[in-house]
C-alpha cells in the first residue's frame, strides 16, 4: 500500500469502492481521513461493507477503485477479528508471540514484553493455558493482546465483542479504552452497537446499507478518562439516540 | 474394568461352544480344529511362527513409515499449487482403487528382492489415506488465521510450519490409523501373491502353506497372530494420536 507523506494523517481513504466479482457492490466510493491517535467507530447495518472496509485498510483485499493511503507514521497494523482466532494447538503465551515470531522480532527482552502485554489484558495467570480452557471473554483478551504485542500504529477491530455477554462486553470496553489512552494507537472499531461506539470513540462514522457509504461523521466529545457512569448520563443517551435516528432514516428509506 | 471383562467373557463363551460342538459331532481337525488344537499349535509352533510374524511385521512397519513420510510429503507438495493437485491427484486415486493383487505380478517380475516387492505392494495399499487426509487437513486451516499470517507477512515456510502442519495434524493422524490396518492387509495379500514359503517367509505365507497341507490348526494359529497384530497396530496408532493431540484437539478429550 502506498504511503502518503504529504499529510499528517494516519490513514486516508480516497474514493475507495469495492465491487465483488459477482457484481455485488459492497462499498460505494468512500472518503475519510484519520488523525493519529483517533479512536473511530464504524457503525451501520449488517452487510453494509464495514468489514470489507477494514480488510481493505489491512491490505487483505484490494479496492476496485480508489486508494487507501497509510500515513508515514503508520507502519504496523494490528487486526482483531470477530472470532478470537487463536491457534488451538498453542498456549496463550505462544499465541500472543505469533506476530513477533512471523516478523522475526523475537528480541532478547521478549519475555518481559510478553509479560507486560499479558498483564495489560489480565491474562498473567493463564500464560501457559491452551485456548480451549479459556472463557469467551478471555479468548478475546488474548486476541487483543496478540494485536497489541507489535505495538501497532493502527489497530483494526472487526466487531470483536459481538459474541460476548453484556457484562463481559462492558468490562472489555473499559479495559480497551484504558489501554488506548495509555498506548495512543489509532483505532478503527467496527460494531453494530451504537452504545458501544459512543462509549469508546472520539468520532463515529455512520454507514448506509449496502452499498455502504458514509452518511454521517459525528464527533464524540466526552472527556477521557471515561468512567462506566458515562453510560447513564443524558448527554451519552442523547447522542446514542441521535445516531440511531440517523441510521433509521436510511434503513426506512431502503425498505420502502 | 467391565469394559475389558465383558468382551473377554463373551469371547471365552464362544470358544467354549465351539470346543463343545467339535467334541459332540466329532469333527475331524482337517475340516475344523477346536480352540484347544489351535492353542496347542500356537504353543508348539510358537517360536517358528513368531519368527514369521517378525518378517511380516518388518514389512508392515516399514511400509507404514514409508506411507507416513511419503504421504505427508506428497500432500504438502500438492497443496503448494492447485495446478499440481489437478494433474497429480487422479493418479493417487488410481493407486487407491487399483487392487494390488493385479499389480503384484508385474512388481514381482521387475524387482528381485522379495522384501522390496512386499514393501512396494504394502506401501501402495497404505499410502492413499495419508495423502488424502493430510491434504484435506492442510486445506482446512482457519480462514482468519490465514489472513493473520498474510497480515504479518509470513513466508511460505512459516505458514506451513506454524499454521498448515498443525492444522493438518489431526487429519493426518486419522489417515494414519486407517493406513496402519491397510499396511498389514497389503503385506498379507502381497505375501500370498508372491508365494514365498519356508520358515524365513512371512506369517501369511505360512498360513497359506499350512492350509494347503490341511494343517488347519496351524493355519488358524497364524490367523490369530495376524489379527492380534492388526489390533495392536491400531491401538498403538490410537495411543499416538491421543498423545499428540491431548492438549488441544477435541478428538483427544473424553478418553480416560
Amino acid at each position: 500500500m502506498p504511503s502518503d507523506n504529504s499529510t499528517s494523517h494516519s490513514l486516508t481513504l480516497a474514493n475507495v469502492s469495492k465491487t465483488y466479482p459477482s457484481g455485488l457492490d459492497a462499498l460505494a466510493p468512500i472518503n475519510f481521513s484519520l488523525y493519529p491517535g483517533e479512536f473511530v467507530s464504524l457503525v451501520g447495518p449488517s452487510g453494509c461493507g464495514k468489514s470489507t472496509m477494514l480488510r481493505l485498510v489491512a491490505g487483505l483485499t484490494e479496492p476496485t477503485r480508489g486508494k487507501a493511503y497509510l500515513g508515514s507514521g503508520t507502519t504496523k497494523i494490528g487486526f482483531v477479528f470477530q472470532d478470537p482466532t487463536l491457534m488451538p494447538w498453542a498456549t496463550v503465551s505462544e499465541n500472543i508471540q505469533l506476530p513477533l515470531k512471523l516478523s522475526n522480532m523475537l528480541e532478547p527482552g521478549l519475555k518481559e514484553h510478553v509479560a507486560t502485554v499479558l498483564d495489560w489484558v489480565g491474562l498473567t495467570d493463564f500464560r501457559d493455558v491452551y485456548p480451549r480452557e479459556l472463557s469467551g471473554g478471555m479468548k478475546m483478551r488474548a486476541s487483543i493482546a496478540r494485536a497489541l504485542i507489535i505495538q501497532p500504529d493502527l489497530l483494526l477491530l472487526d466487531e470483536p465483542f459481538a459474541a460476548l455477554d453484556e457484562f463481559t462486553r462492558a468490562q472489555l470496553n473499559e479495559d480497551l479504552l484504558h489501554l488506548w489512552q495509555q498506548e495512543k494507537w489509532t483505532s478503527i472499531f467496527v460494531t453494530h452497537s451504537i452504545r458501544e461506539a459512543v462509549f469508546l470513540s472520539n468520532r463515529i462514522l455512520v454507514m448506509s446499507p449496502r452499498p455502504g457509504r458514509i452518511i454521517a461523521d459525528v464527533p464524540v466529545r466526552f472527556d477521557h478518562p471515561r468512567d462506566p457512569g458515562l453510560r447513564n448520563s443524558h448527554a451519552y443517551n442523547d447522542l446514542c439516540a441521535d445516531i440511531a435516528s440517523r441510521l433509521a432514516v436510511h434503513m426506512n428509506g431502503e425498505e420502502r | 474394568m467391565s469394559r475389558i471383562l465383558w468382551p473377554l467373557a463373551f469371547g471365552l463363551a464362544l470358544l467354549g461352544v465351539w470346543e463343545t460342538l467339535i467334541i459332540m459331532y466329532e469333527v475331524p481337525p482337517y475340516i475344523l480344529p477346536g480352540p484347544s488344537d489351535v492353542a496347542a499349535s500356537l504353543w508348539n509352533d510358537g517360536p517358528s511362527l513368531l519368527k514369521s510374524l517378525a518378517v511380516t511385521l518388518q514389512v508392515t512397519l516399514a511400509a507404514l513409515v514409508l506411507a507416513c513420510i511419503s504421504g505427508a510429503g506428497i500432500a504438502i507438495l500438492l497443496e503448494q499449487s492447485k495446478t499440481l493437485e489437478r494433474i497429480l491427484f487422479p493418479y493417487a486415486v488410481f493407486l487407491q482403487v487399483t487392487p494390488i493383487v493385479t499389480i503384484a505380478p508385474f512388481v514381482i517380475i521387475w524387482v528381485d528382492s522379495v522384501f522390496v516387492v512386499l514393501l512396494i505392494l504394502a506401501w501402495m495399499a497404505a499410502v492413499f489415506p495419508v495423502i488424502s487426509n493430510t491434504l484435506l487437513g492442510l486445506k482446512s486451516a482457519d480462514r482468519n488465521l490465514r489472513d493473520l499470517f498474510i497480515l504479518y507477512e509470513a513466508n511460505r515456510t512459516q505458514t506451513l510450519r506454524h499454521l498448515l502442519i498443525p492444522s493438518a495434524l489431526p487429519y493426518f493422524l486419522g489417515g494414519l490409523r486407517i493406513s496402519g490396518g491397510l499396511a498389514l492387509i497389503g503385506t498379507v495379500v502381497a505375501e500370498m501373491v508372491a508365494g514365498t514359503s519356508g520358515e524365513s517367509s512371512g506369517l501369511a505365507s505360512r498360513l497359506l502353506e499350512s492350509s494347503y497341507r490341511l494343517e488347519l490348526s496351524r493355519a488358524l494359529a497364524c490367523f490369530v497372530l495376524l489379527s492380534i497384530t492388526g489390533f495392536c497396530i491400531y491401538a498403538a496408532l490410537n495411543w499416538l494420536s491421543d498423545r499428540l493431540l491431548r492438549n488441544w484437539h477435541e478428538s483427544a478429550f473424553g478418553n480416560p
